[in-house]
This record gives structure tokens, C-alpha cells and sequence, in this order.
């Protein structure tokens, strides 16, 4: 056995001891195995392990973000996303202070750290949704775009599995795209009733990028 | 509807954030709620992301010559480090990371991919960071998916203290006993048993512990 010490790199260079050439001259020596990798292919990123998921406790998580999520969406079909504070989203420069996207955006983040798929698809469909009526109906209140989009960001929809989106929308990227093509459209249309016509074409073609046409 | 939010035994120091919101400490300031959020999605995604690239390299090593990776299994025995009373111990933990890290350099420097996979009972720290490539597995589908990817790498990494029965047992039910076990470095002054990092070729037939 060859021996190593511990200390401290100087620079970016890596440190030198007996040991290390041999690495990259086994590696260099070997060759690539072959397997079939039917898991690999399909293995879906699980961090919590089964055990914790299916605890009472988790089970009584899941439920409560599930009513949370109904509610938002009988709040959605009413309306209620007009009142009773759309234009406090303008006057404190914040959308915190929107119900709808305060409960929808804390709902996201509980139900991605229990890995509730589930909800997590549904609140950002929610978020969606809101954002992209906001956006549309800038006398109900001015949501911040850039917020929006942020939220939306591609990444956020890396944590969504296809296997536990709708029937309809196999793909994450696909449904990730719609949604932020959604609220690109409607930066577009209120864009161009502000009367900045450039910032209207340039949402608009974002949009159609997103969507991929 | 009560119920109390558990703390995940899967996350440790890092995974601070997450802890925090799985607990139900949620801050009352937006502002510094959506940091939790965010800090929280950051980290999820980065894991989510991290599997996927590793996905893609593993898969890739099979279409094409060019595309090579290396796995790096687990530090067996590190448990009885990260939970011991004595800071000294502790700081050996802080110290074989830092060794890690230096051998994963190597490994890349050597034109091969380090893929790390963690089983569902690990902990996330010792293997994630932003874009780390780690296969995040769980109990159910460790042994197909490790399987998998022992008999697609180029070489398995393997941090041990000893070669004992347990780190014997492991290797066989992955049949790694058809192996090279090359032990690469020995630590001079562990505080407990020598610590080694074995590098299998896959190649070879023979077992030399």
C-alpha cells in the first residue's frame, strides 16, 4: 500500500503523492462495460425513502396540501382571485400581499420538501394560472412579470416526474413550457395596451419560443 | 386537520433548509420565506438535476467509445465517524471529504465521469452539492441499479476502513469478487482503523485483498 498525508492545495493545483499517477493509468488500461441499464433508464429521483413517505405523519401532510390545493382551485373558479387585494400587489411592490399567490407559492414549497409531486404540479398550475390572469387583467392588479417568470423557471419543473403529471401531459417540459408560454402571452397583451410595442413583440416571441412553434 | 411535520432522517446540516420547512418553521416575512422557499427548491433541484446527468452519462457510455465513467459506491463506515462524540473523529470525516474530492479531481483529470450513487438510507450530504452527479436511489431499486451501473463502469471507487466481513458480504452480492480490488491509499494517522480508497477494475478477474 502506498501512503498519503493530508495538506492543503496550493492554487488550483491538485496535490501529488505516490498513489495518484496510478489512477489515471488503471483507468487508461481499462475498458467500458456493457450493460442493458433497464433501471438506469428508468429510475425516477426519489430522496425521501418509501418508509418516510408512507408515515402518518406524511400521510397527514399529503392530505392537508391536497384540501389546500382544492381550495385554491374553488377560489380560482369564483374569481376570488380579483379580490379582496389586487392592488396592494402595486402599491407595496410585492406579490405577497396577493392571497392567492401567497398560499399558492407556500404550498409549492411544503410539497416539494415532502416530495408531493402531486401538489407540487398542481400548485404550479395554480401559479400559472394566476399569474397569467394577473397579467391579462392588469386593472386587477399588476403581478410582477419578472416574479412570474422566475417562479416558472424551467428548473422548478426538473422536480416534476412525468410518471404523476395529468394523462394528457406526459412530458414535464411540454406542460413547463404551456404554462410559461401562458404567462409570456399575456406580458404580451398587457405590453402592447401600455403601448410598448416592442416589449409586446418581444414577449410575444417569447412565447412562441417557449411553446416551441 | 393537526398533525406534526417530522424532521427527515434523510437530511442532515445541508439540508438545513429543508429540515426547517419539514418541521413547519416557516418564517411569518414573506421576504424571508420565499428565501426558505427558494433555498429549498434550489437544492431539490440541483438534486433532480445532478440524477438526471448522471442518467445521461451513464447511458451514453454505452453508444459511444468516447464516453467513460467511473462509480463511486459509498464510504463504508463512515457512520461511525459522522456520529461520533469525538471532535477528532469528526474532523477525520472533514478530512476524508476533502481526500474524496482530490480523488474525484484525479478521476476527471483522467478522461472519466465520477457517478456516486446514494442508497436511500444515506445521507445527502456526503454526496451532493450543486451538479454533483448522483444517482438518487432507494432501498426497493439500489441492488438493480447499482448492479447496473458495477457492470457499466469503467472502474468502482470504494472508500473502506478494512476489508470486513460486512464490505466482503457487499462486494460479493454485487459479484465484485470476479474483480481486481486495487487499494489505492492508506491514511498515515487515522484516529481509528486504516482507512483505504479501492479502485476495482472492472476487467479483471482476479481478487487481490
Amino acid at each position: 500500500m502506498e501512503g498519503w498525508s493530508y495538506s492543503v492545495s496550493e492554487g488550483d493545483k491538485l496535490l501529488t503523492w505516490p498513489g495518484a499517477r496510478r489512477i489515471y493509468e488503471l483507468l487508461n488500461d481499462l475498458y467500458i462495460g456493457t450493460s442493458e441499464m433497464q433501471t438506469v433508464r428508468t429510475v425516477p429521483c426519489q430522496i425521501l425513502s418509501q418508509a418516510e413517505l408512507q408515515s402518518p405523519d406524511h400521510k397527514a401532510a399529503r392530505e392537508y396540501l391536497k384540501n389546500v390545493t382544492l381550495k385554491l382551485r374553488e377560489s380560482i373558479r369564483n374569481l376570488n382571485l380579483k379580490s379582496p387585494y389586487p392592488h396592494s400587489v402595486i402599491e407595496n411592490g410585492s406579490d405577497a400581499t396577493h392571497p392567492a399567490l401567497h398560499l399558492a407559492r407556500s404550498t409549492f414549497g411544503i410539497a416539494a420538501a415532502f416530495e408531493d409531486y402531486a401538489a407540487m404540479i398542481e400548485s404550479l398550475a395554480i401559479l400559472g394560472e394566476i399569474y397569467t390572469y394577473l397579467l391579462a387583467n392588469p386593472l386587477q392588479g399588476i403581478a410582477h412579470a419578472e416574479d412570474a417568470l422566475n417562479l416558472l423557471t424551467m428548473r422548478y419543473y426538473k422536480s416534476v416526474r412525468s410518471q404523476d403529471l395529468p394523462g394528457n401531459m406526459a412530458n414535464p417540459f411540454d406542460y413547463a413550457r404551456e404554462l410559461i408560454g401562458n404567462v409570456y402571452y399575456a406580458l404580451a397583451r398587457m405590453r402592447r395596451e401600455q403601448g410598448q410595442p416592442n416589449g409586446a413583440l418581444a414577449a410575444y416571441e417569447a412565447s412562441l419560443a417557449v411553446r416551441g412553434h | 386537520m393537526s398533525f406534526r411535520f417530522p424532521i427527515s432522517p434523510s437530511f442532515s446540516i445541508t439540508g438545513q433548509p429543508i429540515a426547517r420547512l419539514i418541521s413547519g418553521d416557516v418564517p411569518e416575512l414573506w421576504t424571508k420565506r420565499t428565501e426558505l422557499f427558494d433555498a429549498v427548491l434550489r437544492k431539490f433541484a440541483n438534486i433532480h438535476e445532478g440524477h438526471e446527468k448522471a442518467r445521461a452519462i451513464a447511458l451514453s457510455s454505452q453508444r459511444s467509445a468516447s464516453t467513460c465513467f467511473t462509480l463511486y459506491l459509498r464510504n463504508f463506515g463512515i457512520e461511525e465517524y459522522r456520529y461520533s462524540d469525538d471532535p477528532t473523529e469528526r474532523m477525520y470525516n472533514l478530512r476524508l471529504a476533502q481526500f474524496r474530492k482530490e480523488v474525484k479531481e484525479w478521476v476527471i483529470r483522467a478522461g472519466s465521469d465520477l457517478l456516486s450513487l446514494r442508497g436511500g438510507n444515506d445521507q445527502l450530504d456526503e454526496l451532493l452539492g450543486s451538479g454533483e452527479l448522483v444517482f438518487t436511489g432507494q432501498s426497493r431499486n439500489w441492488h438493480s441499479l447499482a448492479g447496473e451501473l458495477i457492470q457499466a463502469a469503467k472502474a468502482i471507487i470504494i472508500f473502506a476502513n478494512d476489508v470486513s466481513p460486512v464490505f466482503l458480504k457487499k462486494l460479493i452480492s454485487f459479484n465484485l469478487y470476479k474483480k481486481q480490488i486495487v487499494p489505492l491509499f492508506t491514511c498515515q494517522k487515522p484516529p481509528k482503523n486504516l482507512m483505504s480508497c479501492y479502485i476495482m477494475k472492472a476487467t479483471q478477474i482476479h481478487l487481490h485483498v
